[in-house]
């Protein structure tokens, strides 16, 4: 992990106010947000994390929607919260605003988790939080554990870096400033939609996608139910066309690897190479 | 254009039909050209009957292509749809949008969408819609009679519209998929975005029945405008001519609404500006607002594509600033009429 001098010297600083404050660690812990609870399921036990969104248990956007069922989980209404009689609410920067604001009024301790976009910040963040909710030895093992594998994934790293396309539903991609651009590239991978100066996730028309010429298109939720406009795009004779034509190939990534910039962007990273790596052996046995 | 209201009737016509089809010949070759990426044409002509399948041929054929020919199949039913309304219920202000067929429409093609149905079975789509445009004309049909006064009309097309939107709504919130309520915005609104050649193989054949039914009763509709009575003395079978327009309107309306969304106001600007042209005749109004509705809606069409939108504008949105503003210009129209 690389941090300038600035981060190092507010991360010094926040572990000292942390050193102060963990005297009385809080005890019972309640999630507002599917990210938050990814990384506090990792860090701390049912006694003291006692309440998790029911988004977390949900396979399609949940990484850790396994170990989420021996958690309790709320439906995030704010009375529901307050019977769990937490000590410490763990809330996105951009999520629940008006439950939030509500528990803070109410004189509820909210602490607010934002949205990394690079693996340092996710590394940051994990750190901080671990302070915050007096995990910190969890979470500096969770760093390390993160770090030790991102090393031996950038040994087995694509070579040539083939050109990829993420395409979500209603033709969404993802450019420059997310964390599935540095997932990409820590793959092996040239982002398109970064090149074609996308930034955030944002739309990506058709044409500009086809003309890039992608070796590999990511598709989000390709094989779920998709009875929705939204997901016909990815269906388009057009893009399926190009796919055989120039034997592009496609790598199928369930959301749940990647929608929270956290520890499991090291799952997706090896899902895209043995992925990528699998593809093009399939399109080998077929010529 | 005003120098064609001195020449007869036919030659007018027959002009106005040559000036439409001019327009949709330039607007076609537009439309082929306008996208996010540049293409030359010709060289890409060359590569589809080469079979040289080219980023380019595939930008063009599987995505403009389509594209184009169904803002002119989709703009002609409106249109057509239009005039049919406006000549049976003789009231300026019928329009598939208006009363609630487009939104009814809309709400048939969503239950078969988002449960699966479609999936199964292409054709539910459509028939789905069709369905949907059906039920409301007939509604429409017994709610208001014929020679109903405006007010009825817009008023029972106000209640059809609000409860086949409201339905829509649910029905989208009920749907298993999870981007199925966030896009109730392009079944109110329609959009032409991404659609491929199986919408348009999907919705061609009904179509072609609808526009056939429509067309085979343009001089029970020309005669119609003298009164009931004269009509009938002249041998127009009334009930019969009723009826194919209601299912001409349902399966032209229905299918397009079910691969675009509703899109408003087509068929109620079209007839308008075309009526004076024709000597007033309903019947000989059907086709040129088939070729004008065409024409409207390749060119709103383009203009979405070249707005500098993030997302793209829905197709809807713009036919709505065009026609709304019209459709007020009539109301006030009707109520100077009233009051005289």
């Amino acid at each position: 992990m690389k941090l300038k001098p600035t981060q190092l010297l507010f991360f010094c600083l926040g572990t000292l106010l942390f050193s102060v404050n963990t005297q009385a660690s809080p005890q019972r812990i309640v999630s507002l947000n599917l990210c938050a609870d990814q990384l506090l399921v990792e860090m701390l036990p049912p006694e003291r994390l006692v309440g998790i969104t029911n988004l977390a248990g949900d396979s399609g956007i949940s990484f850790q929607y396994k170990k989420a069922s021996q958690y309790h989980q709320h439906n995030g209404r704010v009375e529901e919260i307050i019977a769990l009689k937490p000590d410490l609410i763990v809330a996105g920067a951009y999520t629940t605003q008006t439950t939030n604001q509500l528990l803070g009024k109410l004189g509820y301790l909210v602490v607010k988790i934002g949205l990394p976009k690079t693996i340092a910040e996710i590394e940051q963040q994990v750190i901080m939080l671990g302070g915050q909710v007096g995990a910190s030895d969890e979470a500096a093992s969770i760093v390390k554990r993160m770090s030790g594998s991102l090393a031996l994934l950038r040994e087995t790293r694509i070579s040539g870096s083939p050109k990829a396309a993420i395409y979500y539903a209603n033709g969404f991609s993802a450019g420059k400033l997310t964390i599935v651009d540095e997932v990409l590239s820590v793959a092996g991978f040239s982002n398109i939609a970064a090149e074609q100066g996308l930034d955030f996730v944002a739309p990506l028309s058709m044409e500009t996608l086809l003309k890039a010429e992608p070796d590999v298109l990511i598709l989000g939720r390709y094989q779920e139910n998709t009875d929705s406009m939204a997901h016909q795009i990815l269906k388009h004779p057009a893009l399926q066309g190009h796919i055989q034509s120039s034997r592009a190939v496609t790598v199928t990534m369930p959301d749940r690897y990647w929608d929270c910039a956290g520890p499991s962007i090291v799952a997706a990273v090896e899902k895209l190479q043995v992925g990528f790596q699998k593809s093009l052996m399939g399109n080998s046995f077929h010529e | 254009m005003n120098s064609l209201l001195h020449l007869s009737d036919f030659t007018k016509e027959r002009r106005i039909v040559f000036i439409l089809l001019c327009a949709l010949l330039i607007l076609f070759i537009i439309s082929l050209q306008s996208g996010d990426i540049n293409l030359n044409i010709i060289n890409v002509l060359k590569d589809i009957f080469n079979a040289n399948y080219s980023v380019e041929s595939l930008v063009l054929y599987e995505i403009r292509l389509p594209r184009t020919l169904l803002a002119l199949i989709i703009g002609a039913s409106l249109g057509i749809s239009g005039a049919a309304l406006q000549g049976m219920l003789r009231n300026p202000l019928a329009e598939p949008g208006v009363i609630g067929v487009s939104a009814s429409a809309a709400l048939g093609a969503v239950i078969v969408f988002y449960f699966g149905l479609s999936s199964a079975f292409p054709l539910a789509l459509p028939l789905g819609g069709i369905a949907g445009a059906l039920l409301a004309v007939i509604l429409l049909y017994t709610l208001t009679g014929k020679n109903s006064s405006i007010l009825t009309l817009i008023l029972a097309g106000v209640a059809i519209s609000s409860l086949a939107g409201a339905l829509t709504a649910l029905a989208l919130n009920l749907a298993p998929n999870p981007y199925a309520s966030l896009e109730i915005f392009f079944w109110l609104m329609g959009s032409l975005s991404d659609r491929s050649f199986i919408h348009v193989w999907l919705i061609l054949p009904t179509t072609l029945l609808g526009w056939w039914l429509m067309l085979s009763v343009r001089r029970g509709l020309d005669a119609l405008s003298l009164g009931e009575d004269t009509a009938q003395s002249l041998g127009v079978d009334i009930a019969l001519l009723n009826k194919k327009i209601i299912i001409g309107v349902a399966l032209s309306v229905g299918a397009a609404v079910s691969v675009s969304g509703g899109i408003g106001f087509i068929g109620l600007i079209v007839p308008h500006l075309l009526r004076r042209f024709v000597g007033f005749k309903p019947g000989s109004l059907l086709v040129i607002s088939g070729l004008a509705g065409a024409v409207l809606l390749l060119a709103a069409d383009i203009t979405v594509r070249l707005l500098p939108t993030q997302t793209e504008l829905k197709i809807g949105v713009l036919t709505a600033l065009i026609g709304a503003p019209f459709f007020l210009h009539l109301i006030l129209k009707a109520r100077r009429e009233w009051a005289s």
